[in-house]
Parts: structure tokens; C-alpha cells; sequence
């Protein structure tokens, strides 16, 4: 059962080390209609320890999605993207790649990498609000989740 | 003058030019595996006069083993072809140095068609060699700073721009009317920001992306162009009409593009009258010069040398939108190809745009 059909806020990983964007999407989270919880780390490493509940992120639930940036210090995201998916535990969530690269290379680099999407950061504010609801709605509401093998 | 003196003074002649020309020729009996040398090659591969066995053996030894494969292929292959062409590196028997040196040569075959002799020449291109891989440096440092330029460049900017909108939807109607103008030329500010990097960026990639050259129709090339305008064409009534076009020698993607800035603009600047546009082709000085005649706006011949530098804009933005690099981006085009572009126009009398490019090898 996903977090959402318990009735329990959607868990949401957003690995974003730039606190304006992470404050942006906030703001545009707090506008969609589903019940949502945003968890935000600011590297790599952090991501990994929070997946893998280690550390600090000892008793972290379960992200129902992962909005991921490309580029993060210490680890990033591309080399995040592709443990997620190699990971038998963590590769059926799924991984909305958003970053400000509109670069082809790190476009085709990602979906080799099992990225399940990938956007642009739109440069317009409205525009970018608009992108952070349609993706809530798109992967939480009209897409089916798999079951979560606890 | 007597015809020995002639002839004495004709090889002089000939020894001068291979040896400016950093070149040498050598002619290779094949039956026989006697390969005689010219002074100029031997000073090319460093070997004292006559200190060179005249075998294909002796010559195989002062080709780098690393290219020795290749050369030694080119050489067979020229024996059936009748042509050698190549390019391989050798070490220099005198200070061990390596030289690039690329061969032409010619097969001669007896009439039981064997071949005979393998007679050509060499030329060090070592220093073309070097600023060729320079060049690809230089290009790839360029790419890589326009990559790096666009994006820190435009994060701290979409920061700015996002802020200020947020500032102004949380805050509308709770701030003064001043509030809203401030803001509105805050994010206006920002938006032409972005536009203007990546303008710059387009321009840096003409030369940094640029394709390998190939035959190009300018026919077709003009009807993709047309075809991207579409919506310019059929909103201004524009017409086109042309000459029969030729085939040049260029990079396709280029070529649209440069057309297609061309004519946008032609269309852009227009009067009241529906844009008449012509694209005309002749030849002159072994080019085809291509021309792109409108009956718009014109431009006063004091600003005809301001108008293919990068973001110079003879209009405001309100009259006419743009940043000002359509034409730069035609000029770094036009010139990657070896040609010139100019116009000839005055204020009220329509413009022709003019620009040369190669003729299609072979053609």
C-alpha cells in the first residue's frame, strides 16, 4: 500500500542543495491538493543515508517520490540515480529528474540511467508551479504506484 | 640561353620551391625495389645525402610503428588504385623528432598493366597538424565555458526572476501601485537577461558545433527555412520567389539557419506594403554569391557596418523585437565557410542582403 491510500501524507524526497529552489518548491507543494510531506537533503551522500535510513535519518519513511537534481556536492545526482535504480529495495520508486540542465547529454545520460522522467526547471516562476502540481498529480494521482514489499 | 642551362636552371628552380614548400619527391622502382630520393626528402626524413639504402625497406624503418600499418596499406591499395594519398608520422633520422608527413603519389604501369614505378611526393604538414589539434582544443575549452557560462550564469537569474514574481503574487494588492511597476521591470529585466545568454550562446556554437561540410542544396535549404517561418510567412503575407539556386559546399543546419535569419528579418522589417522577397544566385570569383532582396524598411548606409556586430540593434525593442544577433550569427556563419556578407540598401528603398559561399568539390 502506498503512503496514500492509507490515508497517511505522501512522502515526498526532494534532493535539491540550492535553498532558493527548494524554498520554490515548497511554496508550489503547498498549493497542490493532495496531502504531501516534503523532505528535503542537500547532497548525494545525505540522499543515500536517508534511503537507506542510516544516521541522522535513522527512522526516515519510505519516499512514495524522488524529485532529484543533477547537479549536487559531495555526491551527485546522476551517480544517486543510478544506486536508486540499481537498488533492488529502492528501484521501483520513482525518480522525477529536476534540474536547471537542459543539456541533451544530461537528458540521454539520464533515462540510461533509469531516470523514470526528466524536466527542466522552467525559468518563469508561474511556469514552475505549474510543473511541481502537474508532477504531484501526474505521479500521485493518475499514476499507479507499486505495492510497497515492507 | 643554351637548353642545359635551361634545364640546370629549371631543376634549381623546382629544388627551391619543394624545399620552401617543405616538400621532396621520391621515385620508387618497384620491380627493382630502388627507391631514389630527391635531396629535399631526404632533408624531410633527416637522412644524409645518399645515407638512405633506396630500398622500400629503408623507408618502412623511418615510418613510426605505430602508423606503419596504415602507410604500408595506403601503398599496397595505391598499387591496384594507380593513387596513393596519406598521411603518417615518421621519426627524423637525424634528431629522432617526429614529422607528419602526408604523400601523394602516382603508379605507372607497363603494358601488361604491372605496375612500375611509384612516383610522388611528400609534405611535412606537422605545423597544420599541430594548430588543427589546437584548434580542437581551443573549441572544446569553448564549449566547455559557454556550457559553464550558461548554466551558473542562469541559476543566481532564475532566483532573481522566481523571487520577484513570488514577491508580487504573495503581495499583489497589498502593495502600492509602485510596488507593481518596480517589480514588473525587475522581472523584465531578468527575462531579457536569459535571453541575451543564450543569444551569446547560440553565436559561440557556430563555431564551436559546427558539422563537417557536405553538398547543400540551397534550394532545399531555403524551403526548410520557409518552412520554420511559416507562421511569420502566412501572418505578413509574405511571397518569395528565386532564381534557380545552385549547390554549394557547407554545413546544412548552418545554411538553413543563415537563410533562415536572412528572410525572418526581411519579413520583420517590412513596410506597410506585404513583404516581396528574392533570393538570387550567380557566380563571381569562383563563389556563388547569393543574394536576399526585400521591399522593406531599408537601412541608411551610416549603419551598414553596425549591423553584423553582436547585439548592436538599430530599432528600440518596442519597434522591432530582438537582441540584436541574427545577423552576427549569419556573419560567423558566412565566414566559417570561407565567404563575406554585406548589404547593399538605403533608408526607404528595401535591403539586399549579399553573402558568398563555396561551390560544391567537384561541381
Amino acid at each position: 500500500m502506498t503512503n496514500e491510500s492509507l490515508g497517511v501524507p505522501v512522502e515526498i524526497l526532494l534532493v535539491e542543495d540550492n535553498p532558493g529552489d527548494v524554498r520554490l518548491t515548497k511554496e508550489a507543494l503547498k498549493e497542490c491538493k493532495i496531502r504531501n510531506h516534503l523532505n528535503v537533503v542537500v547532497d548525494g551522500i545525505e540522499a543515500m543515508d536517508y534511503l537507506h535510513g542510516r544516521g541522522a535519518h535513522k527512522d526516515a519513511r519510505r519516499p512514495d517520490l524522488i524529485l532529484l537534481d543533477l547537479n549536487l556536492p559531495k555526491m551527485d545526482g546522476r551517480e544517486v540515480l543510478a544506486k536508486v535504480k540499481s537498488d533492488e529495495k529502492l528501484h521501483k520508486i520513482p525518480v522525477v529528474i529536476l534540474t536547471s540542465s537542459e543539456a541533451e547529454r544530461d537528458i540521454a545520460k539520464s533515462y540510461d540511467l533509469h531516470a523514470n522522467c526528466y524536466i527542466t526547471k522552467p525559468i518563469d516562476l508561474h511556469q514552475f508551479l505549474t510543473v511541481v502540481e502537474e508532477i504531484q498529480e501526474f505521479w500521485l494521482t493518475i499514476v499507479r504506484l507499486p505495492r510497497e514489499d515492507k | 640561353m643554351s637548353d642545359a642551362e635551361d634545364l640546370r636552371q629549371s631543376r634549381e628552380k623546382l629544388a627551391l620551391a619543394m624545399t620552401a614548400g617543405k616538400s621532396g619527391t621520391f621515385d620508387w622502382n618497384i620491380r627493382r625495389n630502388v627507391n631514389v630520393w630527391s635531396p629535399e626528402i631526404e632533408e624531410l626524413y633527416g637522412v644524409r645525402p645518399g645515407e638512405l639504402g633506396g630500398t622500400f625497406e629503408a623507408w618502412e624503418k623511418l615510418v613510426i610503428p605505430e602508423d606503419l600499418p596504415e602507410a604500408k596499406a595506403a601503398v599496397e591499395e595505391s598499387l591496384k588504385t594507380g593513387e596513393l594519398k596519406g598521411e603518417w608520422r615518421v621519426r627524423r633520422a637525424d634528431d629522432g623528432s617526429v614529422r607528419w608527413l602526408r604523400a601523394r603519389a602516382k603508379v605507372f604501369f607497363d603494358d601488361d598493366g604491372r605496375p612500375t614505378h611509384l612516383i610522388g611526393i611528400n609534405v611535412d604538414i606537422t605545423e597544420q597538424k599541430e594548430i588543427r589539434e589546437e584548434l580542437a582544443r581551443s573549441n572544446a575549452d569553448l564549449e566547455r565555458f559557454a556550457y559553464v557560462a550558461s548554466h551558473d550564469l542562469q541559476e543566481p537569474l532564475r532566483m532573481v526572476g522566481s523571487y520577484v514574481q513570488l514577491l508580487a503574487k504573495r503581495y499583489r494588492g497589498k502593495l502600492d501601485s509602485d510596488a507593481d511597476e518596480f517589480i514588473a521591470y525587475a522581472v523584465d529585466g531578468v527575462k531579457r537577461m536569459q535571453q541575451l545568454i543564450n543569444d551569446l550562446l547560440l553565436v559561440s556554437r557556430v563555431g564551436t558545433r559546427g558539422q563537417p561540410f557536405r553538398e547543400v542544396a540551397i534550394d532545399r535549404a531555403l524551403d526548410e527555412a520557409l518552412e520554420n517561418l511559416a507562421a511569420s510567412v502566412a501572418e505578413s503575407a509574405a511571397t518569395v520567389t528565386r532564381d534557380p539556386l545552385p549547390t554549394v559546399h557547407g554545413d546544412p543546419a548552418q545554411i538553413i539557419q543563415l537563410l533562415q535569419n536572412l528572410l525572418g528579418n526581411a519579413i520583420k522589417f517590412r513596410t506597410k506594403e506585404a513583404p516581396r522577397i528574392h533570393v538570387g544566385a550567380r557566380l563571381a570569383d569562383g563563389m556563388w554569391l547569393i543574394s536576399v532582396r526585400d521591399n522593406g524598411i531599408g537601412i541608411d548606409p551610416k549603419f551598414h557596418d553596425r549591423l553584423f556586430v553582436i547585439f548592436q540593434r538599430l530599432h528600440s525593442a518596442s519597434e522591432y523585437p530582438g537582441t540584436g544577433i541574427g545577423l552576427a550569427v549569419c556573419k560567423k556563419i558566412v565566414e566559417r565557410h570561407g565567404g563575406k556578407i554585406w548589404v547593399e540598401s538605403e533608408a526607404g528603398k528595401g535591403s539586399t542582403f549579399l553573402f558568398t559561399l563555396p561551390r560544391e568539390t567537384g561541381s
